[in-house]
């Protein structure tokens, strides 16, 4: 009888311990994973691209910098702004060093099989910047014909370039916008080629330079902001407030305060760089664009 | 004939068509119709030659003989009732019988038609329990099976599944009866012969229709007769053909799948800003269907047709975007309604 009595109470507390795992297991969070819960963001954003993303007194400036700052506000999340080099973009958001990449990163049907984007936030055709002096010179591709035109490592036009319709011209490749910027400027190269939203952001810099209008090179590109797949449920909630960001006119006012060489130099520029609220939800959060 | 048990046959007597032991000149056993005469009334009615219980009076015979004594003038030498049949004379009414069940396959009524259902009968009967014919029905499955193979089916194989069930029943019934050795009824043995042999019967017709209705994958055999890929804002036609080697079997339809895709992935996305549209230009009438990728699209195709030729043009949507598109042709397949 004695034994009755602590056998009972031992009882008592085995089932009152499984409930309580039971309790806890029922009360377990499943649900996704997510980075906006965080009290800060991390973005990475290019540091040398002036009207996109550019550093000054250790602050991001640039769209890029404007349209993730201002879609990490519409979900009540800030944003803490770092460089990204072109080559490293898809990398960081692999290894989680970045929550997001806004960096004038184009959606590729390959980069969308391993990121997600939320995008488009912009749409820019590929072009070549010379200098002014070159202008009456240089007005379409085919005078370009065996000069020396740079692109930077990440850049898509260098792929573009070398395909067969430009053997003609002389690409070559070095490590980023600054060292084809010198070249240009120092002569080495007639002509950089990299998306035309960048290079118009490099005149407001470099007055001396100017974007040839008459030559595009390749596709168009549309950027968008990348984002790792586990966070689907924050890319879609990201760009449903894209879509509210590109129905509104937020986005003219941003686009021409950052790029004014563009609003200032290209007509209907919100026709040919502003992409449409429908195409968001073809290049959004998706494996493969849709068809 | 007494009213008791017959005497236990030997294995072999029991089978119709064996040798059996011969019985002596004038010994016929009760229920023994080697020396091919006529059953009488004695014995289960219908039941002659392989029942084991041959002879052993039954309900029927004792409605037979009531009914024959009632009604009907009892032909010479149709049999005497046995024991339990007789009724004396006087003793009260006669049991209620029916008149189909007691002339059913009572070889002495009149009228031609019982006496010949029953010779009917007994010749199946000999057939399903001859010991060669053990075999038949498994035989014909195999032959089926075989010869349905050599014909190499086309289509996928799911459309074959009535037949491949039927085949499979066959077969199934066919093995068992081959299998059944010991003491087998005739209504077992027949009721697998018949199951096999219908179900090959089954078996082979859904196939014949299978093979003429199946849909015919003519995927790897869709060629580009026209136009050059990648499609781009000038060159935004390509065209998918199929000749006679591919439309020998005719089909009412084609469905075609269509993957519509940037040509180089690493390259920015561009298709989605392009919509195709695919015209069916011969072999059936006119159709214009707008193309989504990866989604089919059912083309009416002339009877006896000997060419299909399929335009797909590709329009940007917003144009000078320099897209470049690929096309395929992913899936292609011939099929009935």
């Amino acid at each position: 009888m004695t034994s009755a009595a602590p056998r009972r109470r031992a009882s008592v507390g085995a089932v009152l311990l499984v409930l309580t795992a039971l309790a806890a297991s029922a009360c377990a969070d499943d649900r996704p994973p997510t980075l906006l819960d965080q009290r800060s963001v991390s973005v990475g954003v290019k540091n040398d691209q002036p009207g996109t993303g550019e550093e000054a007194a250790y602050k991001f400036a640039g769209f890029d910098v404007t349209v993730a700052r201002h879609l990490l506000e519409e979900v009540g999340a800030k944003g803490h702004f770092s460089s990204v080099p072109s080559e490293n973009r898809s990398q960081v958001i692999a290894d989680g060093d970045q929550d997001l990449v806004a960096a004038t990163f184009s959606i590729t049907p390959t980069r969308m099989k391993d990121t997600d984007f939320i995008g488009p936030y912009a749409t820019t055709s590929q072009g070549v910047m010379i200098r002014n002096k070159d202008a009456g010179r240089i007005k379409k591709l085919e005078d370009l014909k065996g000069r020396a035109v740079c692109t930077w490592k990440g850049a898509i036009s260098f792929d573009e370039l070398n395909r067969e319709a430009y053997r003609s011209i002389s690409v070559y490749q070095v490590a980023d916008a600054s060292r084809c910027i010198d070249d240009l400027r120092a002569g080495r190269a007639t002509a950089v080629s990299t998306d035309q939203m960048i290079l118009y952001g490099f005149t407001q810099k470099y007055p001396e330079l100017h974007v040839v209008p008459g030559i595009v090179v390749g596709s168009p590109n549309d950027y968008g902001i990348a984002i790792a797949k586990k966070y689907r449920a924050d890319c879609r909630k990201l760009s449903d407030k894209l879509r509210d960001y590109l129905n509104g006119t937020d986005w003219e006012r941003d686009f021409a305060l950052s790029l004014p060489s563009i609003a200032n130099h290209v007509q209907n520029w919100q026709t040919e760089f502003k992409p449409s609220a429908e195409s968001v939800g073809q290049l959004s959060c998706r494996d493969a664009p849709a068809a | 004939m007494s009213r008791g048990k017959p005497p236990r046959r030997s294995h072999s007597a029991r089978r119709p068509g064996s040798a059996g032991t011969p019985n002596p000149p004038g010994q016929a056993r009760p229920g023994d119709n080697s020396a091919g005469q006529r059953r009488t009334g004695a014995g289960k009615p219908g039941a002659s030659g392989p029942r084991a219980d041959a002879g052993k009076p039954g309900r029927a015979e004792a409605a037979t003989g009531a009914d024959t004594g009632a009604d009907e003038p009892r032909p010479a030498g149709a049999g005497k009732p046995s024991g339990k049949g007789r009724r004396p004379a006087g003793s009260g009414p006669a049991p209620e019988v029916h008149h189909h069940d007691v002339r059913h396959n009572n070889p002495v009524t009149t009228g031609p038609h019982s006496i010949a259902a029953n010779d009917i009968k007994n010749v199946i009967i000999r057939w399903v329990m001859h010991p060669s014919a053990r075999w038949l029905p498994l035989l014909l499955a195999c032959a089926a099976l075989v010869i349905a193979q050599t014909t190499d089916p086309r289509g996928p194989v799911g459309q074959y599944a009535l037949c491949l069930s039927f085949a499979v029943l066959a077969v199934a019934a066919g093995a068992v009866r081959v299998l059944i050795r010991r003491t087998p009824s005739v209504a077992a043995v027949g009721a697998l012969s018949l199951v096999s042999v219908l179900a090959t019967v089954g078996g082979w017709l859904s196939f014949q229709y299978a093979a003429a209705h199946a849909d015919i994958d003519v995927t790897g055999q869709v060629q580009v007769a026209g136009g050059k890929l990648p499609l781009t804002g000038r060159d935004n036609t390509v065209t998918f053909a199929l000749g006679p080697a591919e439309l020998r079997e005719p089909r009412e339809r084609l469905r075609l799948t269509l993957t519509v895709s940037d040509w180089d992935p690493s390259a920015p996305a561009c298709t989605y800003r392009t919509s195709a549209t695919a015209y069916l230009m011969n072999g059936g009438a006119p159709a214009q269907l707008p193309v989504r990728s990866g989604h089919p699209l059912d083309f009416v195709l002339t009877s006896g047709t000997t060419s299909v030729r399929i335009q797909v043009t590709l329009a940007d949507k917003d144009p000078g975007r320099n897209c470049r598109t690929d096309v395929r042709a992913v899936s292609a397949v011939l099929h009935d309604s």
